[in-house]
């Protein structure tokens, strides 16, 4: 990447922009300094937000959704056509919300109520000056004297009854026996045309939505063109908020930015084409915004930067290692021929269904071509020793070689570790120099070969003379403290709990296979007992394994990940990168 | 005898470290959660910080190992 700065007079800002736009190369970076002001948006940009407002009411509204390349329109020919589309749909919304909210089923439900509670007409609902009414479901039967009831006199029927006003007693049973309805008294006529009316009023209602509705869906034939409508106007809302981001002076305005360093003669050729007055300069960059370029192998494995951080512009990318270890460490995990074909079968299946995780699909179908061979290595199928009668002879067997898998384990990760601190050398040499990154990781790396000398010595692998590397270790701890402080030698008791860490893959392997053996023997006797048992059987088999296989997918999968992102990371990584967004870019 | 008081010693490895674990974990992925929800960007350093602990249990069943080879 080169740092780029173009300055130019101020008129020519409109035709600056839309190169650098159409250049889709340049990161700019936002003008945060105080000398100068930032510049203001151009006079449409108002004028354009307010029409994306639109267009997002007009999505909202009629439920469309996804994107179409943009459109050749003038400014106001797209003004109106949005604005039309918004009146449009807002007054068919409106209409809707309307309709919806009447409340005609209550009322048609409280009429209903009124003819079940025996009610002819309105007039006998009101009007009167010593009787009161108290409306709704018996809950016990009425018993006092002196109620004027129109309906049956028993449980949960609906009812109105009238008494004296002055009779407190009766009213007051009335009260505690029924449980009250609000039900509407004013009206005129008979409760039975009342009931007419509304049943045809509801019938228009449902009319009438059933006709916005189908409006509404016709609007959404215009997809196409509010899309690409839509498109065009988030390229000239950024383009127009661009000077947002420029220094600006009173004639002239400044741009700075990024860009990869092979496109700087394209970028220099374009706008010294725009006028012999503006002025760019390109100098080389540490602060610049990241962007990974893999092959397209390691391209899914980015996904664990993603997640985690980027890696800063000036750092090792660290992608393709992962891409090495990822699946070793997975399929150690898992282990077993017949699940890494089920993991991978399901992978497959899904990998064109689900895009959006498409990243951790691809790393699931390597992950399982790797448990697939570690499979073949341990002999294990479903764990059993079998596949399709044939006898699979292990060359190592994981249950009894617990102490071989914990060294094999420790082995895999002393490895990925120094790979950790290689990288970690690589970075501080470029960074800080070739003597910092002696002391600094190579140390680490001797104090390891001394240890592992010592270890071997003590336990009659082979036979040195101890004091080599316990003198080389203690100058080793002596150049850790040197390039990092106190907290070195604190951190010294760490290489060892990182190797010990890495026994997980043993550990999480083991419980893997017995779990699939413990299935196995379940399910075993089971199949000597006829066609029940088979089935059974069968069940146990399908259920067992599955869980097995879910709980490994799950757990090698974030082990696996700590593994890179605690023991590894933590030998090299800094991250914190910012990403490469160039101008132009669509999202 | 020794072999049975061996074999206790390895449960209590396995155990003791699970408990230790499951506490540290307990606290720490409360915490992450907490900070989650504020921040969603916040998942995989959460998620990195909770499974620290679990090398706990991984040292307590490589004793364990070591106790019943």
């Amino acid at each position: 990447m080169s740092k780029v700065t173009i300055a130019a007079p101020k008129v020519h800002m409109r035709q600056v922009i839309d190169t650098l736009y159409s250049l889709n190369a340049l990161h700019i970076q936002d003008y945060k300094e105080k000398e100068l002001s930032i510049g203001s948006p151009m006079q449409d940009a108002e004028k354009i937000s307010e029409m994306l407002l639109d267009i997002t009411a007009v999505k909202s509204i009629t439920g469309i959704n996804g994107s179409s390349k943009k459109i050749k329109m003038s400014l106001s020919q797209a003004s109106h056509i949005v604005k039309e589309l918004r009146e449009k749909a807002s007054s068919l919304y409106n209409e809707k919300k309307k309709l919806q909210e009447s409340d005609i089923e209550k009322k048609e439900k409280s009429l209903a109520f009124l003819r079940d509670a025996g009610i002819k007409n309105f007039s006998s609902l009101s009007g009167y000056k010593s009787l009161v009414m108290v409306a709704g479901y018996i809950k016990k039967p009425l018993k006092a004297e002196g109620i004027i009831l129109f309906s049956r006199n028993e449980e949960k029927a609906p009812a109105v009854a009238f008494c004296r006003k002055n009779d407190a007693k009766v009213l007051s049973e009335m009260r505690s026996c029924i449980a009250e309805e609000a039900v509407p008294v004013e009206g005129r006529g008979s409760i039975a045309s009342a009931i007419e009316t509304t049943k045809s009023e509801k019938a228009k209602i449902a009319a009438r939505l059933a006709e916005i509705n189908s409006a509404i869906a016709e609007l959404k034939e215009s997809q196409e063109k509010i899309l690409s409508i839509e498109a065009m106007l988030v390229e000239a809302i950024e383009k127009d908020e661009a000077p947002l981001r420029f220094a600006v002076s009173r004639n002239a305005f400044v741009v700075q930015g990024w860009i990869p360093s092979k496109n700087v003669t394209k970028l220099e050729e374009k706008i010294s084409a725009i006028t012999r007055e503006a002025f760019m300069k390109a100098t080389a960059t540490e602060d610049a915004p990241t962007k990974l370029d893999n092959p397209k192998v390691a391209k899914s494995f980015e996904f664990f930067l993603d997640l985690y951080s980027l890696p800063r512009y000036d750092e090792l990318d660290p992608t393709w290692l992962i891409l090495l270890s990822f699946p070793v460490f997975y399929g150690f995990m898992i282990g077993d021929m017949g699940y890494g074909a089920v993991i991978l079968a399901l992978a497959v299946l899904l990998r064109n269904k689900m895009r959006n995780i498409r990243a951790l699909i691809d790393v699931s179908i390597l992950s399982a071509l790797s448990t697939i061979v570690f499979g073949f290595i341990f002999g294990e199928f479903f764990g059993t020793e079998e596949l399709f009668g044939y006898h699979l002879t292990p060359f190592v067997h994981r249950i009894e070689d617990v102490n071989g898998m914990i060294v094999a384990s420790a082995v895999l990760g002393l490895i990925h570790m120094n790979a950790g601190f290689i990288l970690g050398f690589i970075n501080e040499r470029r960074h800080h120099g070739i003597a910092k990154a002696v002391m600094a990781k190579l140390s680490w790396i001797i104090l390891e070969a001394c240890g592992i000398a010592l270890l071997l010595n003590t336990l009659g692998y082979i036979t040195i003379n101890s004091t080599v590397p316990v003198v080389l270790g203690v100058v080793a701890i002596g150049m850790i403290a040197k390039a990092e402080g106190i907290g070195g030698i604190f951190e010294l008791p760490s290489l060892l709990a990182n190797v010990l860490s890495y026994s997980r893959l043993a550990a999480i392997g083991l419980a893997s296979a017995s779990l699939a053996l413990v299935v196995n023997h379940m399910a075993a006797p089971l199949f000597a007992g006829g066609i029940v048992g088979t089935i059974f059987g069968v069940m146990i088999l399908i259920i067992g394994h599955s869980i097995n296989i879910a709980m490994g997918i799950m757990d090698a999968f974030l082990q696996s990940m700590r593994l890179h992102y605690v023991e590894l990371f933590g030998k090299f990584y800094k991250g914190a990168g910012k990403p490469y967004k160039p101008f132009g870019q669509k999202e | 005898m020794v072999e049975s008081m061996a074999a206790i010693g390895a449960g209590l490895a396995i155990g003791l470290t699970a408990l230790a674990a499951g506490y540290a974990e307990k606290e720490i992925g409360a915490a992450a959660v907490g900070a989650m929800a504020e921040k969603e960007e916040l998942f995989t350093k959460g998620l990195i910080l909770t499974v620290i602990p679990e090398t706990l249990v991984i040292f307590g069943l490589v004793v364990a190992l070591q106790i019943l080879a």
